[in-house]
């Protein structure tokens, strides 16, 4: 019988048999492949998520990114999560690094360490997963020796708060950034870590905190998604994880123009996937992964064009297979709750849909396009085809928000179950409120966010009123909603409250269970550091604003006009089908040529 | 990995390896596969049977499910089956390593088994080694790991889980000696 005691005495079982959820820290899972595709070494990297396993591994950015730097000649490429505090305690007793999951070697081992920034809260984390790799904390205390540590995604094109951790912020699509760095690293080894940033610091997109002159860092965009790269593998976790399925994007971008929405506006111009090239990408990543869902993703897909078309092609393909088809949103019409129906993937269970504020005029000031007739239609069809569930999604603190508006929150959502009882139908409703963030590159950059005492007002009068009402009703933690708004709109002040809180013990702060409020306001007074300042202060038209240092596409005229038609109700149309409101993205926006073609 | 997964895991393995597991009947169908006795996260398992409704079996598509297995699972050995009862109620026995951190533990515990005292009632055969102990139990549905870590800390033996490292070495019939495979047709 082959067992091997060596392997029991080995630190990394004793881990695996002492924490909770060994699966995080285990790897081996089907798709990781570890060496580079030609057998050549010249350039590693380690992909970090500062979050843990479950929640990186539904990211599909990275499965992306993975793929694409897996089949780069002389590229190796691994992968790292966020140890989870009982880990991160019993790793630091026993000195144990924090390594990557495919060979194990500690992250201060790679040329390359790139984070994705995809939510304010995991600030700490990143801390965290340098400080266990052995790479110090702040770039500028980096050596020859250590990696070059940069970061993507939605934070980086507002990087400040975190930018005396990064040597470089990537500013775009990964599939145009990421193989430059690459390149930089890899055709010529004998660059020192200097060379390096100069050379990075020179390149578009790249915005380098420490060689960074005047100007602006330009967003990259990868105009032709068809054309760009496409994923041909995905790893496959062997534990159950949050989005647990093939993910194949149908679209970057939305045309919708909701005022709120920081993935909007920081994603535009949209570019869509042809109907064919979906399905094609679905079929092979289906075979090669075993998986028995397919999800058609992107802001908002129920917009793609080619909905209709991608169906009829993957159809074939999925039904005698005990596939699903699924999508990750609906819009709230008749078309999405049909076109729901006929996948047949969302089970009888429920749906999700998001009118995120409760009256007409409150849902006009934030644009978000849909009427109550559309609402009202939406649950008839829902109720009416069979569903019993409905979540619903809204916001509180929005700009210009009265109480009215957070009482129709209640009234929306006991319509719902009327609605549902007229069908026969036993209706459950459940409604999640999250606390308004004002988010950089949005017309709402400028205004004010509601303060932790107004969310804490608002969020205890609806649990209460919903309780009343007989509907189960969520709200977000204020104190986590005010945190993620200071360091959303922060500056590099805030890096030091950052590492204070993180050198108090703060950790996975985006998580109710380990979020500490009293650690991070003692931070926050230690850098002599007011976050009010940051949270419920309006910002005027002059104030140059910190993550203007990256020009994300929109422009700040297009978003401070949006943000006065909000101020007086006024709608903007779906570009699709209105008038171009030169956003920024007019010389080069497919939906413009769409339309006029 | 948690034994709850081990379905859909192997799930996955067989659909890349190009087979179609059979679903169940009934309102949410799901694929037909049993697992031996559950065990607790943390408890590597060396050899454990597992039943799956496919529509095809031979020596070579084993092959290929085996070469689709994610790393640290490998297909030991595999046959048909047919009209079998419950998969779990056909496991007889089980044998477990269980490693002691303490020499001391082993100790005590070898004084112990010499005088003739069991873990559990459902003991087959005790078998103390250097650090570590083998035990062979019936019944594996009711009687796992946890039961003997139980009685060894209310011995004195140990204090916890924590004072151990446990592996299930196999899972099947009991010959009167050790523990068989599942026989195949």
């Amino acid at each position: 019988m082959p067992f091997l005691f060596e392997e029991m005495e080995d630190q990394a079982w004793q881990l695996l048999s002492s924490v909770k959820r060994p699966s995080r820290y285990a790897g081996g899972e089907w798709g990781a492949c570890g060496g580079s595709v030609d057998g050549e070494e010249k350039v590693s990297l380690c992909l970090a998520f500062p979050d843990v396993y479950e929640v990186g591994m539904s990211y599909l950015g990275f499965q992306i990114l993975y793929n694409l730097a897996s089949g780069l000649p002389g590229v190796r490429v691994e992968r790292s999560y966020c140890p989870w505090p009982d880990a991160e305690a019993f790793m630091r007793e026993r000195g144990m690094p924090l390594s990557s999951l495919e060979s194990g070697r500690s992250l201060n081992t790679f040329d390359l360490v790139g984070f994705t920034l995809q939510y304010e809260l995991t600030s700490t984390n990143i801390l965290t997963m340098l400080d266990m790799g052995g790479i110090p904390i702040r770039a500028s205390e980096r050596g020859g020796e250590d990696p070059i540590v940069v970061a993507g995604g939605p934070g980086a094109l507002a990087p400040e708060p975190l930018s005396p951790f990064f040597d470089a912020f990537c500013a775009g699509d990964g599939e145009l950034l990421l193989p430059e760095l690459l390149a930089v690293l890899k055709d010529d080894p004998a660059r020192d870590r200097g060379e390096v940033l100069e050379i990075l610091s020179s390149m578009e997109g790249f915005y380098v905190p420490l060689l960074h002159g005047k100007g602006r860092v330009r967003r990259r965009v990868l105009m032709d998604l068809d054309g760009g790269f496409c994923p041909s593998g995905m790893i496959v976790p062997s534990c159950e994880i949050i989005h647990d399925r093939v993910g194949v994007e149908v679209f970057r971008g939305c045309t919708r123009g909701c005022r709120f929405c920081q993935a909007g506006m920081v994603s535009r111009p949209v570019r869509e996937r042809s109907p064919e090239k979906v399905a094609a990408i679905a079929k092979d990543l289906l075979e090669s992964t075993g998986y028995d869902e397919v999800g058609l993703v992107s802001l908002a897909s129920c917009d793609y064009s080619g909905i209709e078309k991608v169906v009829d092609l993957l159809w074939p393909e999925l039904s005698g297979k005990d596939i699903r088809l699924s999508l990750p949103s609906l819009r709230m019409d008749g078309f999405s709750v049909e076109l729901a129906d006929r996948l047949e993937s969302f089970g009888r269970g429920g749906l999700t849909f998001a009118p995120e504020a409760g009256t007409q005029r409150l849902r006009d000031v934030i644009n978000k396009g849909i009427s109550g007739d559309d609402i009202d239609r939406t649950f008839h069809e829902v109720f009416s085809r069979g569903w019993e569930k409905v979540k619903l999604y809204f916001m509180m603190g929005l700009p210009t928000e009265k109480a009215e508006d957070i009482e129709a929150i209640i009234d929306l959502s006991v319509s719902a179950r009327t609605i549902g009882k007229k069908f026969g139908k036993r209706p459950r409703i459940s409604v999640s409120v999250a606390g308004f963030v004002p988010k950089p590159h949005t017309p709402f950059q400028w205004e004010p966010q509601a303060s932790m005492e107004e969310l804490a007002e608002k969020g205890g009068y609806l649990k209460k009123m919903a309780k009343r009402a007989g509907i189960s009703l969520n709200y977000h933690e204020p104190s986590q909603t005010f945190l993620e708004g200071v360091i959303a709109r922060g500056d590099s002040r805030i890096a030091e409250a950052i590492e204070r809180a993180w050198r108090k013990g703060a950790r996975f702060d985006g998580w109710s269970e380990c979020f500490s409020h009293a650690i991070w306001m003692e931070a926050f007074e230690d850098s002599g550091i007011d976050p009010l300042e940051y949270s419920v202060r309006p910002r005027g038209a002059e104030e140059v604003l910190p993550w203007e240092i990256i020009d994300a596409g929109v422009s700040r005229s297009f978003l401070w006009s949006e943000k006065e038609r909000a101020l007086s109700g006024e709608l903007t149309p779906d570009c699709r089908d209105g008038n171009c409101r030169q956003c920024g993205w007019q010389a080069a926006c497919p939906a413009l040529e769409r339309r006029d073609a | 990995m948690p034994h709850v997964e081990m379905p859909t895991l192997f799930c996955r393995a067989f659909r890349r390896a190009g087979l179609r597991i059979e679903l169940s009947s009934g309102l949410s169908p799901h694929p037909r596969i049993s697992l031996g006795p559950a065990l607790p996260v943390g408890v590597p398992a060396m050899g454990e049977p597992l039943e799956v409704w496919v529509d095809r079996w031979d020596r070579d598509i084993e092959r290929s499910v085996d070469g689709t297995l994610p790393e640290g699972i490998r297909i030991l050995r595999s046959g048909m089956v047919d009209g079998r009862p419950k998969l779990s109620g056909e496991c007889e026995a089980a044998l477990y390593r269980i490693i002691f951190r303490e020499g001391s533990a082993i100790e005590r515990l070898g004084k112990l088994v010499s005088e003739g005292w069991k873990p559990v009632e459902q003991t087959l055969a005790l078998d103390v080694r250097r650090n570590w102990l083998d035990a062979a139990v019936s019944s594996p549905g009711q009687v796992g790991a946890g039961t003997m870590i139980k009685r060894f800390a209310a011995e004195g033996i140990i204090g916890s889980w924590s004072d151990v490292l446990v592996a299930r070495l196999a899972v099947g019939g009991w010959s009167g000696e050790s523990i068989q495979p599942l026989p195949c047709c």
